[in-house]
């Protein structure tokens, strides 16, 4: 086990001078890239060769490696009052501090040239610094792990004093909640929504074709007319053999992605934090503290309901707007038993208070049934100028929007217990999502003309990082749980973040 | 942690929303409302007619369209601007600050003083002739969610402002 206090200063490690290097020099490329492509498309490149341009060059090597080495020598980061704390910069001395409660997650990476040197990024997210980048680009992974679980610590013994009763005997206890395996993995892009590889294909299909058609026109015209002819004597055949080409293309798109992204996804649960680690060529570490998590969400969709595995996302709390990724954490792969496990971890005991169920009044129905009659009629309709038979698809609108509006509203129902709410929704997906009831931050109470006239009400509550809607409850409903919820918000003096 | 009474879901004894009183706006809001609004239309009006007058290829009658759909939004604005302007308005509680806006759809509000993050009055420049002041509220919610307290005197605002401030600390 690697024992260090960070108390005095210290350097990355030394290969942090290449990986600096490495950095520059792709920045040089990306500014110069222009000027060289014209040097050496204008035939210029033997130029090059001359004297002054192999000084000048050599110049800016020897200025890239005495920058990297300076940035390396000159940056720090240590452990000090209980303050977090970078010095860096040799031409602009930069200290940056962060105090231990203002540390909102502490997250490893490593990008391929770090992988190649070795080396691990630390990376800190805090409340209030405006989008400042603290991290450490190059430190070797055991004391990127003990700085980590310094940092970690220090949080849990502030947390500690501020509740005292809680977990005093407990340990830093570390339990490995969820691993993927190839097969889990496997079965995840399986059932995956492949719309979006399908999209892709369209996008880059067209444009393939359009290349290729540029290149060599009347091959492809011949290709095509014999394509149309295949089609017009084997069609069955054909469509169906488009149809698993085009599958089995989404598939291997979801495929690469799910293992570049999820590729040895291993999940730990501390204390009162959750570690992730996955990737395959850029892998991530993300560290959420329970008490960051303000929105839970799952969803299954009906091959995921099959195959028993279902997508959890968790939406994180950041006083500062970071990029979406990062406050929007997703866990692929669970199933059910895993799912409450990790409610139960996150929440005290979810599932066994009593509820009050409400689903949305009958009149919501109404509504997006002629909502989406409209909706799909128009460009039925616009189409329909121009092709004739479009008119017979107007016959499917209205079972169609019949169908989608029932589903919706079958599917969505509210359940408010004394501190917590949850709400089932979706279409083809089952979703489900839990809030605790004191981390809303502000409510917004709706009522349209037509609302008004039925006597409904929608409720909008805003949280940090996502909106919870909840609609057509009947007025009364609605009111009752807003004053339940103001209630609740306003008793609670518990920390939301 | 603290044990909650698991049993029951609706809590009774607890400040109602009916009994919640919101006090109007000042009516020179309406008037800077109305100012606004004069200004934004006349900007547009002339953009149109400058258009009509260097590009001579469009036809009168398409002006004459571009006229009558100005008219129209006009029309709609302004009477919503009348219209609404009742239903608009402001309450503070003990522990929450509430507002109402809307005519076609109602909204209302409501922020609790533990949740706000910071509160900002600004004043632009006819509001400031106007003696009228906003209080933004900032919360961690959605950006699109957070509450801006408009068509209040400024002396109000500071008002609210150290109502609100000091409740937040106090809560800290």
């Amino acid at each position: 086990m690697f024992k260090n206090s960070f108390d005095t200063p210290q350097r990355q490690s030394v290969t942090g001078t290449l990986f600096f290097l490495i950095m520059s020099v792709q920045k040089v490329i990306r500014i110069f890239w222009p000027l060289l492509l014209l040097y050496v498309f204008k035939g210029n490149a033997s130029k090059m060769m001359e004297p002054k341009w192999l000084i000048g060059l050599l110049l800016l090597v020897l200025i890239l490696i005495a920058h990297s080495i300076l940035t390396w020598y000159n940056f720090y980061f240590l452990i000090k009052d209980k303050e977090f704390v970078l010095r860096k910069g040799y031409l602009k001395r930069v200290v940056i501090a962060i105090p231990f409660e203002k540390i909102v997650s502490i997250n490893l990476k490593q990008g391929l040239i770090q992988q190649a040197l070795g080396v691990v990024q630390l990376e800190v997210d805090s409340a209030g610094s405006k989008k400042k980048e603290v991290a450490i680009h190059a430190i070797s992974r055991e004391i990127a792990e003990a700085l980590k679980e310094q940092l970690a610590s220090y949080k849990k013994n502030t947390s500690n004093t501020e509740d005292s009763i809680v977990n005093e005997e407990v340990e830093e206890e570390v339990e490995t909640i969820l691993q993927l395996s190839l097969k889990d993995l496997l079965r995840i892009s399986i059932a995956k929504n492949h719309f979006r590889g399908l999209l892709i294909i369209l996008a880059f299909g067209n444009n393939i074709y359009y290349q290729l058609k540029d290149l060599f026109e009347s091959e492809v015209n011949l290709a095509a007319d014999r394509t149309e002819n295949f089609l017009q004597h084997s069609s069955t055949l054909a469509i169906a053999g488009m149809i698993i080409f085009v599958l089995l293309v989404s598939l291997i798109i979801s495929m690469t992605e799910v293992f570049l992204r999820y590729y040895n996804f291993n999940m730990k649960s501390f204390v009162n934090a959750l570690s992730m680690q996955s990737g395959l060529l850029k892998r991530k570490n993300i560290t959420i503290p329970f008490s960051k998590i303000q929105r839970l969400k799952r969803s299954v969709n009906p091959i995921q309901g099959w195959l028993n595995i279902s997508n959890i996302q968790l939406v994180q709390a950041n006083s500062v707007e970071v990029s979406k990724d990062k406050d929007k954490v997703s866990i692929p792969g669970c199933d059910d038993g895993k799912f409450r496990e990790l409610c139960d971890k996150f929440y005290d005991d979810p599932f066994s208070q009593q509820t009050y169920d409400t689903k949305p009044q009958k009149v919501f129905l109404r509504r997006s049934f002629i909502f989406l009659f409209i909706f799909m009629s128009v460009p039925v309709f616009a189409l329909s100028l121009k092709f004739n038979w479009m008119w017979y698809l107007e016959i499917l609108v209205p079972f169609l929007a019949a169908g989608i509006a029932y589903l919706s509203y079958y599917r969505r129902s509210y359940h408010f217990s004394s501190d917590f709410l949850k709400i089932n929704s979706g279409l083809i997906a089952k979703d489900f999502s839990i809030i605790e009831v004191y981390k809303v931050q502000t409510v917004h109470l709706k009522r349209t003309f037509f609302q008004r006239r039925n006597g409904t009400a929608n409720l909008d509550l805003g949280m940090a990082g996502s909106v919870v809607r909840i609609e057509y409850l009947s007025y009364e409903e609605a009111i009752q749980m807003k004053d339940q919820i103001l209630y609740k918000i306003e008793e609670s003096n518990k920390k939301w973040m | 942690m603290i044990q909650i009474e698991n049993d029951q879901v609706w809590l009774a004894d607890i400040p109602k929303s009916e009994t919640i009183e919101f006090t109007g706006l000042l009516p020179k809001y309406k008037r800077l409302l109305n100012i606004q609004w004069v200004i934004f239309f006349a900007l547009i009006i002339v953009g149109l007619t400058v258009a009509y007058f260097t590009f001579d290829h469009i036809e009168i009658i398409w002006f004459g369209v571009a006229l009558l759909v100005w008219f129209i939004f006009l029309m709609i604005k302004f009477s919503f601007i009348q219209l609404s302007f009742p239903n608009k308005g402001y309450a503070i509680r003990q522990k929450d600050l509430h507002y109402r806006t809307g005519y076609l759809t109602h909204k209302t509000i409501s922020v609790p003083f533990n949740r706000i993050q910071h509160v900002e009055i600004r004043q632009g420049f006819i509001s400031k002739m106007l003696d009228l002041a906003v209080l933004k509220i900032y919360t961690a919610g959605n950006s699109a969610h957070d509450l801006s307290l408009k068509g209040i005197s400024l002396e109000t605002a500071e008002e609210i402002k150290m109502i609100v401030t000091s409740k937040v600390i106090q809560d800290v």
